[in-house]
């Protein structure tokens, strides 16, 4: 099997999983971020001694659908019934997907894995309320707890799977891609509810005009952009992840505008 | 009657378990810490540490595991809350502002996920897969559970099997494993972990009912939250089942449910004839049966004071007003 095939395969696995027939009636398929199931995949191929290698990398997905799902929950005051009902889900969708990722690993069993990613859910919460109770924006403040929310989970299994050094790349790597798809939700005037500036300018009540944001975005965006490729000749696992990743072609051709997946399958 | 003197005497361990979670809500970030705190200082009978505690006592003596066991259930417990807080949109908890309404919706979720993990953290540490396994089964089939509850609102169609699976999910699922767990932390036999499973749960259903009852015909002070509320809310519970036996009853409920933006006056009229018909005596009975089946359990259970204070919770949850 090709390594497209073996992702697909572990993403139908995934999407089979996550299935609930009265959640799937009201709520979206949850966002699957293939560059998260292509980094996980790598790192426990690399480690080649789990046997449940498949079982693992959707463990990990769980995980962070479930992180996922609670960041739709708003603080808007809704009146319709409808969305009512669609917060409530939400709310109870992340929880089933949280369950559902301990009881996998408590039925492989792997206490010790339990235990790292326990670790990096109460990290990344940690980050996250940072990030929303910023009063006074700072960028470089903003930008390491987003890079934290978005890589703790990554980062910390990396670590505990013996690849401390793809912490940092995994950093980068998931804080471009984060930027990426701010920046789309800017330039775009959207109120979407994955956009975490969006519910941070709310919260602040004081916006910053979408042409700061997007200069500031398009700074950092090239920064790190730069510090990735320089990684890039001294890693090969990191090669190995640029060659299926979804930005590998910001790598390949600079300045190319980079379709952003995430937005297209949200809508 | 009352439970203090089964508090007395587990004054030393419950205070030590006490302490634990206290440590557990620690956090780097002052928000989550300060929710946290508040949360278990907003009070909380502790029933389920209790139930770890007793069931223990059926093994070997100061297992450190036990404590354990009993923070996870705990912190559990108070995570879920925290999240039924945003589903239900609740100002109050316990007469208190619920996490949500005195920071916001998004900081609850946090909050929640943080006590969720940590519990989960805290469960790791006990090297006995089995007893992780029944912890992760319970919470699958609790949130399981609330996705129903979410189905059936407003859904007067649902039968007296669909509210007894949920409520089994809902409360009494989580009393049933605290008492197995005490008993697999502590080492006692699987057959006294199984037997103390069962009382657990057939109390906890005899506990959920009593507070399905109480919803109705409490009153607001002692409930921390209006009255009634189940019902505004479009959950049908067993005393509005249990009226629908009376096809007036069921029709009026029926159209009030059915209505585009019903009163207080509304839900209190159709509140009132469920109260004055048999249904609240009838689900009174059915509580009493599911106490019934517990007090059965402990019979069946070896004479220790574990046993003779089961039978006082029992008793006590027989008779609570609120």
């Amino acid at each position: 099997m090709t390594i497209n095939e073996v992702l697909l395969d572990i993403k139908k696995k995934l999407i089979h999983t996550i299935e609930h027939p009265y959640l799937g009636k009201y709520l979206n398929q949850p966002y699957i971020d293939e560059d998260k199931l292509l980094a996980f995949y790598l790192l426990f191929k690399e480690n080649s001694s789990y046997k449940e290698m498949n079982d693992y990398v959707i463990v990990m997905m769980l995980v962070q659908i479930a992180l996922d799902t609670h960041d739709k929950v708003t603080n808007e005051k809704l009146i319709d019934q409808g969305s009512i009902k669609e917060r409530q889900l939400t709310v109870l969708g992340g929880d089933y997907y949280s369950a559902l990722y301990y009881f996998i690993l408590t039925n492989i069993p792997d206490l010790k894995m339990t235990k790292q990613i326990a670790g990096a859910i109460q990290e990344i919460n940690e980050y996250k309320m940072a990030f929303f109770a910023n009063d006074h924006i700072q960028w470089s403040t903003l930008l390491h707890q987003l890079g934290r929310i978005e890589s703790a989970l990554v980062t910390k299994i990396a670590s505990h799977l013996g690849f401390s050094d793809w912490a940092e790349v995994m950093f980068d790597y998931f804080l471009l891609k984060r930027l990426s798809f701010e920046r789309h939700a800017v330039n775009s005037g959207s109120d979407h509810p994955f956009s975490f500036f969006h519910h941070l300018d709310i919260l602040n009540k004081k916006p910053n005009t979408p042409k700061v944001t997007l200069q500031k975005i398009d700074y950092h965006f090239q920064e790190i952009k730069l510090r990735l490729e320089q990684t890039l000749k001294d890693s090969p696992l990191f090669a190995a992840f640029l060659k299926h990743c979804s930005l590998k072609s910001i790598f390949e051709n600079d300045g190319r505008v980079f379709y952003d997946q995430r937005l297209a399958e949200e809508g | 009657m009352s439970l203090t003197r089964i508090y007395k005497e587990l004054k030393r361990d419950l205070n030590d378990i006490e302490k634990g979670i206290e440590e557990a809500v620690a956090s780097d970030h002052p928000t989550l810490h300060q929710a946290g705190y508040e949360l278990i200082k907003a009070g909380g009978k502790r029933i389920r540490p209790i139930l770890v505690l007793l069931s223990s006592r059926y093994g070997k003596k100061d297992d450190p595991a036990v404590k354990k066991a009993a923070i996870t259930l705990e912190l559990i417990h108070t995570a879920s809350l925290v999240h039924d807080d945003v589903i239900d949109n609740a100002e109050l908890r316990r007469g208190k502002p619920t996490v949500k309404a005195k920071w916001n919706n998004r900081t609850a979720m946090y909050a929640g996920d943080y006590l969720f993990a940590k519990a989960i953290d805290i469960m790791a540490d006990i090297q006995n897969p089995y007893a992780n396994q029944v912890v992760a089964k319970a919470m699958r089939e609790m949130s399981i559970g609330e996705i129903e509850q979410i189905k059936d609102q407003f859904n007067y169609r649902q039968n007296l099997r669909q509210y007894l699976l949920r409520i089994k999910r809902k409360t009494a699922l989580l009393m049933a494993i605290s008492c197995e767990l005490g008993a697999i932390a502590s080492g006692a036999s699987r057959s006294i972990g199984r037997k103390l499973y069962y009382f657990g749960y057939f109390m906890g259903m005899s506990y959920q009912i009593t507070d399905d009852i109480l919803d109705f015909v409490g009153t607001e002070k002692q409930l921390g939250k209006p009255a009634g509320s189940d019902l505004k809310q479009g959950n049908i519970t067993l005393p509005t089942l249990m009226a629908f036996r009376h096809s007036d009853i069921k029709a009026a409920v029926k159209r009030t449910l059915d209505m585009d933006n019903p009163s207080a006056q509304d839900f209190d009229g159709v509140i009132n004839l469920i109260k004055q018909s048999d249904a609240i005596e009838v689900s009174q009975e059915i509580s009493t049966q599911y106490l019934k089946k517990a007090y059965n359990i402990l019979n069946d259970l070896p004479d220790h004071s574990s046993t003779r204070s089961f039978r006082e919770i029992a008793d006590y949850i027989g008779i609570r007003k609120y």
